[in-house]
């Protein structure tokens, strides 16, 4: 069933926006979203990557997974690029209230302002996760 | 018009699927298709076949599979998330040693790429309940 569906996918390209806004290790919400990112990334669709809010923690430096906890995340985004998904993109207005920079965060990153939000969804054919 | 529809919210938990629940009531009655629900996360909660409503005007459960029924909708839990939680049926269930079937009529386990197919084939997605 796996083939039939990759094969109507590439059939059917839609431009996918994914919007992480609610902090990580907070149950398995971010997990699971990223588990979908990955299953529409692996049909061969194109997908953005957007982090606002408190999802800009999601790529803080310094993460220490725990023995027994959960996965550090950030591991799972750095990952993203083997499925071609290209840099996420930051809202830089979410990292200034929380008294961060580009530079608290882990991997390279593409920063967008807040007002330019709207447009890039209205970009989209499909939002998930906001 | 074809609507996609994914609810990642637990009915115990939320609002979430109430509203869903009447949105979809809403775009059948004005002659759209809702050929299948996903769901995701929390929302594998609104299959649990022996949940149990002591209030009978509001059972969050039977109410699917009786819209399903109804309209032919095809209600869909993913599987990964449903087996995180404890929820097992069918062969998914028997791999992890349990032959019970907690899954109420109307509901399947299949994967995130069932979700991924419904939402590249509707014109318009619709998720109820804050993913991230």
């Amino acid at each position: 069933m796996r083939s039939f569906h990759a094969i109507r996918a590439r059939i059917l390209k839609k431009k996918w926006l994914f919007v992480f806004s609610a902090a990580p290790y907070s149950g398995s919400a971010s997990q699971e979203l990223l588990d979908q990112l990955m299953t529409v990334a692996a049909f061969d669709q194109p997908v953005t990557l957007l982090l606002l809010d408190d999802g800009v923690y999601h790529l803080r430096q310094g993460q220490q997974a725990v023995q027994g906890g959960p996965r550090e995340i950030s591991r799972l985004f750095a990952a993203l690029s083997m499925l071609d998904v290209p840099e996420p993109l930051v809202e830089q207005e979410s990292l200034h209230e929380r008294g961060m920079s580009i530079h608290d965060l882990n991997q390279a990153v593409q920063l967008v302002q807040r007002p330019t939000i709207s447009e890039l969804v209205s970009r989209h054919d499909l939002v998930v996760g906001l | 018009m074809k609507y996609a529809i994914q609810i990642n919210a637990s009915p115990f938990a939320s609002a979430a699927c109430d509203t869903a629940y009447r949105f979809v009531e809403a775009v059948l009655a004005a002659g759209h298709e809702v050929p299948r629900i996903f769901f995701y996360q929390e929302g594998i909660h609104n299959a649990w076949r022996k949940a149990s409503h002591p209030d009978a005007g509001h059972d969050a459960v039977l109410r699917w599979s009786a819209l399903a029924e109804r309209h032919g909708i095809d209600l869909v839990v993913c599987v990964s998330a449903a087996l995180r939680r404890g929820m097992t049926a069918g062969p998914a269930g028997e791999l992890q040693g349990a032959a019970t079937n907690d899954l109420a009529d109307g509901f399947r386990l299949s994967g995130l790429g069932q979700s991924v197919e419904a939402m590249l084939e509707c014109d318009r997605f619709m998720q109820f309940g804050r993913v991230s």
